[in-house]
């Protein structure tokens, strides 16, 4: 399963890419909302794991484009801080399936992870 | 002549002359400094960018191992025991451990406390802990707590009636940190007030944190510190103390408008079915943006009881009090549509633009 | 004869003294400055402003633009002002009556439709022909109002008027502001305890030749062309030096119409923006700081060294001439309007300090710099000038400009230093050095034609040409 994190803490995203790589799934990283954007329509990933706040967008914008523009049925996970709650609440209006407010344990995002993946192999290709 | 003799002494040529060249001097020392400086930026940033790429393996190979016999954090490669000499990187790094402990818990926060217990970070805490400038005590505080080393929670404590705010601030997020609601515990004695941005960043913190009940909420509200008494008031409206009701409609009564604001705000999360009447009550001795709170407020629990008290205020000559109690007719009473409909009937203006705003606001 | 040469020579000495207490003056705010600049950059270290962002706990805001013939960029403006993320927000659009399709280009893109909205003038404006909301979700946060035209003063009132937040924010539709610009200007007013924070301004910086892009700042360059490089600079000055140290004590009496935030509340108690004059931003913060001592409450006016927002500057003589002209109309109109306070005592340091600065040195200066150049060329031509004395005056104020402006430079680079290239900086300070030559006495002209202009009346607004961000010649690829 292809996985996409957008995450502007690099070292946060450098142990995410780590332990997702660890489990055995492919995984595309970016820091900000423009190249994630590049990155769903070129890569077509199959699970997005994002961080609400990013720099010069909002982790929304992706959110967004992924649920209301493109209409697809991919499973996105929004990482969300401190002070963050209604930011979650208007992502969930638009659509995301799964949220982990931070700090948030590995073992945890990596078993909501696998609930997707059962999904994923389940469930023919969709494009 | 004498006008003469004073122009020449104060505007002598060789006087301005030496000042000129003085400022000169001073112009090519501060270009120097500019230029100096620039390329020491530039300079730490390639060396910043050059570790940080090694720091973020190697610390997520850690974080990350399994190993519980021989754990990853206790072997340091050679190279990294020669960065961690300097103290830029070593503040670099603890940086980003702290980074990493907001956004990760579990068995790699502990990972991370080992971490930086092991590779002497510690130390650095403290001696900035000690110092007196206000900056770096506040530093090192936050990065005492923020690595859960709660042996200073006794220590910090003092520093949370700190006369520095930011200093407070730190001490203060170390308490709830390690103690979660009792933590509070500094509101009994704090001299100072706090800001609403401290307030803001207490109750946000606190929001991490697993509810306990707050026993002294009582005590807070009461409080002669106005700040304590508003920061109460937010907690109990936030986790609902219907408890506390009694004490908060005394609150009503403060001296302070914005703690009487808060105070009806509060009423209106935690309201029995006494609470209307009791801001009806209070309502003609309140301030204009105090009365705006209270028709706001009644939105959320008038009845009919409530009707004749509102229809006075609808004609009331301000017409933001006009509008705001048209809200609650509309919401609350039985027939309020059909009421504001009548009267915006017998008189168009303005409550005819009133009954359509409302109309458009609430349907 | 003697008679001349006593006159001269009082004239000398006067200006002599003008310029020392003047040159005292600026060395005094450099240093003062640096102070509070040091303590806000520490203070932000411990500041996670995006907790403000979503917060239930943060203030309400309103961000009040208004906008007169802006067709050409408003569309892109609104979306620039819409992309800011802060939970608790109205974003105010005042259409002044434009002649041109402002309105309309809204309505089609924002999908707008009138709405029933009872308008309560707190503030007696022009009329309000109506109020529009967008029936998109995404756009829940705009509000568009249309009203019959007034001026930006009433504009703004009327802006005012529609806010149902508590604090408001008086923008230029046309300024780029940054990621967490509002963050950062609602911070102080959280952060008051003894004083309550009545406005807060922060850093306007030059956008010019900078890359900009779906309303988003790229990439910072500095200007290309001479005067907006040269506002640049004059604007470091400005902003991180005397600003921040009239903010340090008290004292500020000016907030750029460009970008500032005030408490709603006092604003209105005031009576809004005066719209008999073409310096409404000065005076409505002069206004409220009046209110705040005639009422005998403890208050503040603070200003904040972090750049928050680009804009356009004039790169013409003609336009930057029309800017200063008015510039310089609104400080003798203000300073008019206000002239009880002049050395009140009751005033405290608003009335002792700020208002007589801004008289003698803000108000006075082209005046008094220009009557010395009268002064000069008649003494010259009747062959009294003493020319040891007048060139060292000269190399004595023209060396201290240098030395002043690369204070402000070196206080720019170890604090944001927007201009990261060290050939940047050098341009920054050779531009410097052409400044006694041609920018300043330029700037001395604008400013005695704004004299002159007002004593002949002439009330309006001028017209900055707008060149839109949008030019090929902007944005790179």
């Amino acid at each position: 399963m292809k996985i996409l994190i957008v995450e502007d803490n690099q070292l946060l995203l450098k142990v995410l890419e780590t332990k997702l790589k660890k489990e055995g799934y492919e995984v595309i990283s970016c820091e900000n909302g423009k190249d994630a954007i590049d990155e769903i329509i070129y890569s077509s990933p199959d699970l997005i794991i994002t961080d609400i706040m990013l720099p010069y967008s909002s982790g929304l914008e992706i959110v967004n484009f992924v649920k209301v523009t493109l209409k697809k049925s991919t499973p996105v996970i929004v990482l969300s801080g401190i002070g963050q709650e209604k930011t979650v609440e208007e992502a969930f209006k638009l659509g995301v399936d799964d949220y982990m407010t931070k700090p948030f344990s590995l073992s945890e995002l990596s078993m909501r992870i696998k609930r997707f993946s059962r999904i994923f192999s389940a469930t023919p290709l969709q494009s | 002549m004498f006008h003469a003799d004073i122009f020449s002494n104060l505007i002598q040529p060789g006087y301005l002359n030496k000042l000129t060249i003085l400022f000169i001097c001073l112009n090519a020392f501060l270009i120097a400094a500019i230029f100096i400086y620039l390329r020491k930026k530039k300079r730490t940033h390639f060396i910043q960018r050059g570790i940080k790429k090694s720091i973020e393996l190697w610390i997520s190979k850690i974080l990350l191992s399994e190993d519980e016999t021989e754990p990853a954090y206790m072997h340091i490669p050679s190279k990294f025991q020669k960065h961690f000499r300097d103290k830029t990187k070593r503040e670099f790094t603890v940086n980003q451990l702290i980074d990493i402990k907001k956004n990760l818990s579990g068995k790699i926060a502990e990972n991370i406390n080992h971490l930086y217990e092991h590779l002497g970070f510690r130390r650095d805490s403290l001696v900035k802990f000690q110092s007196n400038i206000w900056n770096r005590r506040a530093k090192g505080i936050h990065e005492l707590y923020m690595m859960d080393q709660k042996n200073m929670l006794p220590v910090l404590y003092k520093y949370t009636n700190s006369n520095n705010q930011y200093v407070r601030m730190e001490a203060q997020a170390a308490l709830i940190h390690f103690s979660g609601f009792e933590g509070l515990s500094f509101l009994d004695n704090i001299d100072h007030p706090i800001s609403e941005w401290e307030q803001l960043k207490i109750l946000e913190q606190l929001k991490l944190i697993d509810f306990t009940e707050m026993k002294n909420l009582g005590r807070w509200l009461r409080s002669q510190n106005f700040s304590v008494v508003l920061l109460a008031l937010k907690l109990a409206e936030v986790y609902q103390e219907f408890q506390v009701h009694d004490d908060v409609a005394e609150c009503l009564q403060h001296k302070d408008e914005k703690v009487r604001s808060q105070a009806i705000i509060t009423l209106s999360r935690i309201a029995n079915e006494y609470t209307s009447s009791i801001l009806v009550q209070y309502y003609s001795n309140e301030t204009l943006a105090n009365r705006q709170q209270i028709l706001k407020c009644l939105m959320n629990m008038a009845s009919d009881n409530e009707k004749d008290f509102l229809v006075t205020h609808l004609h009331d000559e301000n017409d933001s009090l006009k509008l705001a109690a048209a809200r609650v007719i509309a919401k609350c009473c039985s027939n309020g549509w059909e009421m504001l409909k009548e009267i915006a009937k017998e008189q168009p203006h303005p409550y005819s633009e009133i009954y359509f705003h409302v109309k458009n606001e609430l349907q | 004869m003697n008679w001349q040469v006593i006159i001269s020579e009082a004239l000398t000495i006067g200006l002599f003294f003008y310029s020392i207490v003047l040159l005292l003056f600026y060395i005094f705010i450099g240093l003062y400055s640096i102070g509070e600049t040091r303590k806000y950059l520490h203070k932000n270290n411990f500041t996670d402003y995006r907790l403000l962002a979503a917060s239930e706990h943060s203030p309400s805001v309103s961000i009040i633009a208004p906008a007169f013939n802006e067709g050409q960029t408003i569309v892109e403006n609104v979306r620039s002002l819409l992309s800011i993320y802060y939970s608790n927000l109205e974003l105010i659009i005042v259409n002044d009556g434009s002649k041109d399709d402002s309105l309309q280009k809204l309505i089609d893109v924002y999908q707008l439709e009138k709405i029933d909205f009872f308008v309560r003038y707190q503030i007696k404006t022009k009329n309000v022909r109506g109020v529009y909301k967008s029936k998109n979700p995404a756009f829940k946060k705009l509000i568009v109002v249309d009203k019959e035209n007034g001026g930006k003063a009433d504009a703004l009132n009327a802006g005012v008027n529609i806010s149902n937040n508590d604090y408001i924010i008086c923008i230029d539709v046309d300024c780029i502001l940054e990621q967490d610009a509002i963050l950062k200007l609602i911070k102080p007013f959280l952060e008051q305890t003894q004083e309550k924070i009545i406005a807060v301004g922060g850093v306007i910086r030059i956008a010019n030749s900078c890359e900009i892009k779906d309303g988003k700042l790229e990439k910072v360059h500095l200007p290309k062309a001479y005067l907006p490089r040269m506002q640049a600079l004059e604007y470091i000055r400005a902003f991180l030096l005397a600003r921040m140290a009239w903010s340090r004590l008290n004292g500020l009496l000016l907030i750029s119409g460009a970008f500032g935030a005030f408490d709603k509340d006092v604003v209105i108690k005031c009576g809004g923006y005066n719209h008999n004059t073409v310096g409404e931003d000065m005076e409505l913060v002069v206004r409220m700081r009046r209110y705040m001592e005639e009422k005998k409450q403890p208050y503040k006016v603070t200003f904040i060294p972090d750049p928050l927002c680009w804009t356009e500057a004039p790169s013409s003589f003609l336009i930057l001439g029309r800017q200063r002209n008015r510039w310089m109309r609104g400080t003798i109109e203000t300073l008019g309007m206000h002239k009880k306070m002049f050395y009140n005592p009751r005033y405290r340091l608003l009335g002792m300090l700020s208002y007589p600065y801004w008289f003698f040195f803000e108000m006075m200066a082209p005046i008094i710099e220009f009557f010395g150049v009268v002064v000069f060329i008649i003494m010259a031509s009747m062959g009294i000038v003493e020319w040891p004395i007048f060139f060292s005056l000269l190399l004595f104020i023209i060396s201290f400009g240098f030395l002043y402006s690369s204070f402000a430079i070196f206080m720019e680079v170890i604090t944001y230093n927007q201009y990261k290239k060290r050939t940047d900086i050098l341009k920054l300070l050779l531009t410097s050095f052409s400044e006694p030559f041609i920018y300043h006495p330029f700037i001395v002209w604008a400013s005695i034609r704004g004299i002159t202009d007002l004593l002949r009346k002439k009330k309006n607004w001028g017209e900055m040409t707008r060149q839109g961000f949008g030019s090929p010649a902007i944005i790179k690829t």
